[in-house]
């Protein structure tokens, strides 16, 4: 059974080009434009990984990761964190929150591949 | 006594006469078949000939057999039956015609010549007059088929015939169906088609094509060549019918026969014939039929079999459009980004040159607006001495920013941004539009420029196109990295008052 993985990003294009890269390898897709709506979305349907944005309106990544991580039902799935943000600040507090990985933007598809390999 | 003598002697020297004349006049009529028959050979079909050659048999039979050579006369008969069939049909003769007769001519030659000589040994006629008989005895055979003698077919092979010829002729129509509806792809459609095909072609009592459809339900779209309108479709579900698993999932075929729950589920039908639409991994849906003729029944398994290909063909299709879609939009995407990359690439190289403060701001704002097609941005820079954000920058037409300073609580956007260090937008504050100035700026998102270890200031920016918030966030991030030094290094160039270049 292919892996399923969850993109959660604001931005179409990025949610685009991660499904077509990872889709190509196998993966089955699914995704969401923010916290709220990856929440909703993973009550549904499991999840075998998560991809996840910082910026992003409404709830933003890192608020996000902290409810899931909370959450028994979701707290194993490894999340590989994707961000403009080059400092460590965002990075650090990610990692404590519990973040398996972290990609900065612009990102080349076979990085996100070969990290995926390796959480998963 | 003696007139019985005398008439004796009479007959025997009347006979004897009658010998005699015969025999020269045989020897006449002998070469003129001679000839005859060379003729013939030259001219099968000559009517004319035969006839000849039909009237010197005649005159040997008879006066042979007047003269007391009853061979010779037996002969004579055997030529003239065989020319009788010649004749008869108006035949060209054969070569076996020829041979027999020649060998007929041969031995009549013989014959006389022994009866002139008085030579009264024995001659052995049957081979030749055997030759003659077969000789007439194909020629007759000639009427009912040329050349060889065939038997004629059976009625119950004719019937298989024109079973073979009638299935031949409806698959063929089915093939010509298959090559021309390659190019349509909605399957309803497709099954439509084939059963219209099937009702006009192969004429059952009636026929309906179902499909499956979501996996989990088979679903009757055409019945009799029409399609049936989605609110009139009937429906089973696989999962609760052994009848339907037994056809969809191991895709048997089922006679009524054998399966009662069959029938239940196709009212209308009286006895039906249900044929899987055979796919990997599961069928692609039945074919159910009442056929006329039992006979039939093997030739709908190929109508079954043409469908399959028929759908396979369209799934393809679909399946095709959809990765040829997929990669249309990824080029579009791929293409877009690369442009704004490029963009983003000179900017920072401008930015790179950049001496001050203030022209930094001029030059990022106009990039938010020219680049990455905001409709406008301003930039509000800390100063830190009298704990204001002040206006450095407006473009894409906003009004006085450089007029403008705020206390860093005034504007709750710039707050919120200054204090989580994270982008805000028109969304996380209930839609309402941000007012800065003279300006009321819509759909609009506000980020820190965040140098390594303090944040200098914010951007507000309006956005038109979405998609833009990450390239917005890589060059602010630069700038503010950039203003790490500028900063440093114009410490007086952030004041009250109008912003201007240090000098």
């Amino acid at each position: 059974m292919e892996k399923k993985i969850l993109t959660v990003d604001d931005s179409p294009s990025v949610r685009k080009m991660v499904e077509f890269s990872l889709k190509s390898k196998g993966y089955r897709m699914g995704g969401a434009g923010d916290g709220i709506e990856a929440l909703a979305l993973m009550d549904s349907e499991r999840f075998d990984a998560v991809i996840l944005d910082v910026n992003m309106p409404r709830m933003n990544g890192l608020e996000f990761l902290e409810k899931i991580k909370n959450d028994e039902n979701y707290a194993a799935i490894p999340v590989i964190m994707l961000t403009t943000e080059g400092q460590d600040e965002d990075r650090d507090k990610a990692m404590a929150l519990g973040a398996t990985a972290y990609i900065v933007k612009p990102f080349k598809p076979t990085q996100l591949l070969n990290l995926l390999d390796e959480v998963l | 006594m003696t007139d019985h003598n005398d008439q004796q002697d009479l007959d025997a020297r009347l006979l004897e006469q009658m010998r005699q004349d015969f025999l020269e006049e045989a020897s006449d009529l002998l070469d003129q078949l001679n000839l005859h028959l060379i003729q013939l050979e030259e001219e099968p079909d000559s009517d004319e000939l035969a006839n000849q050659v039909f009237r010197i048999a005649h005159t040997v039979k008879g006066s042979a057999g007047f003269a007391g050579l009853e061979e010779m006369s037996a002969i004579g008969r055997r030529m003239e039956d065989l020319l009788g069939e010649i004749r008869k049909g108006r035949k060209a003769v054969s070569s076996s015609f020829i041979q027999a007769m020649f060998d007929g001519l041969d031995l009549l030659t013989l014959l006389r010549e022994k009866a002139a000589a008085g030579d009264a040994s024995p001659v052995d006629i049957t081979p030749v007059l055997r030759g003659l008989e077969r000789a007439a005895q194909n020629a007759a055979a000639q009427d009912e088929t040329p050349g060889e003698t065939l038997e004629k077919p059976s009625a119950a092979d004719h019937e298989l015939f024109e079973i073979y010829k009638g299935a031949y002729s409806q698959l063929a129509a089915l093939k010509h169906l298959v090559y021309s509806s390659v190019h349509l792809y909605d399957e309803d459609t497709l099954a439509a088609l084939f059963s219209k095909q099937i009702a006009q072609k192969m004429r059952p009592e009636r026929n309906s094509v179902w499909l499956v459809k979501n996996s989990a339900q088979v679903v009757e779209i055409a019945r009799d060549g029409k399609l049936v309108p989605e609110d009139y479709r009937q429906t089973i579900a696989i999962d609760t019918s052994p009848a339907m698993q037994r056809l969809i999932n191991d895709q048997h075929v089922i006679w009524s026969s054998s399966a009662e729950d069959v029938t239940d589920l196709l009212p209308g039908f009286a006895s039906p014939v249900i044929m899987p639409i055979k796919a990997k991994p599961a069928a692609y849906g039945f074919l159910a039929l009442d056929p006329r003729q039992p006979a039939e029944v093997e030739v709908y398994q190929f109508v079954a079999e043409f469908a399959a290909m028929m759908l396979r063909v369209s799934k393809l299709h679909r399946k095709v459009d959809e990765q040829r879609k997929e990669l249309d939009e990824m080029t579009a995407i791929l293409f877009r980004q690369n442009n704004i990359l490029s963009s983003l690439y000179h900017v920072e190289l401008d930015l790179m040159r950049v001496k001050n403060p203030v022209d930094l701001c001029r030059i990022l704002a106009e990039a938010f607006v020219h680049d990455l097609e905001t409709r406008s941005a301003a930039i509000f820079i800390k100063d830190e001495e009298a704990g204001r954000l002040r206006g450095i920058w407006g473009s894409g037409g906003l009004q006085d920013i450089p007029s403008l300073s705020f206390s860093r609580d005034e504007i709750v956007p710039f707050g919120r941004c200054l204090e989580t260090g994270r982008i805000v937008s028109q969304i996380d504050f209930s839609a309402s539009p941000l007012r800065l100035g003279p300006n009321d700026l819509t759909n609009w998102v506000v980020m820190g420029l965040k140098g390594r270890t303090k944040t200098h200031g914010v951007i507000a920016a309006e956005l038109d196109v979405g998609d833009v918030t990450d390239s917005m966030s890589i060059l602010a991030n630069y700038s503010g990295i950039l203003l790490d030094n500028l900063i440093l290094e114009n410490r007086t160039g952030i004041s009250d008052g109008a912003a201007s270049p240090a000098i």
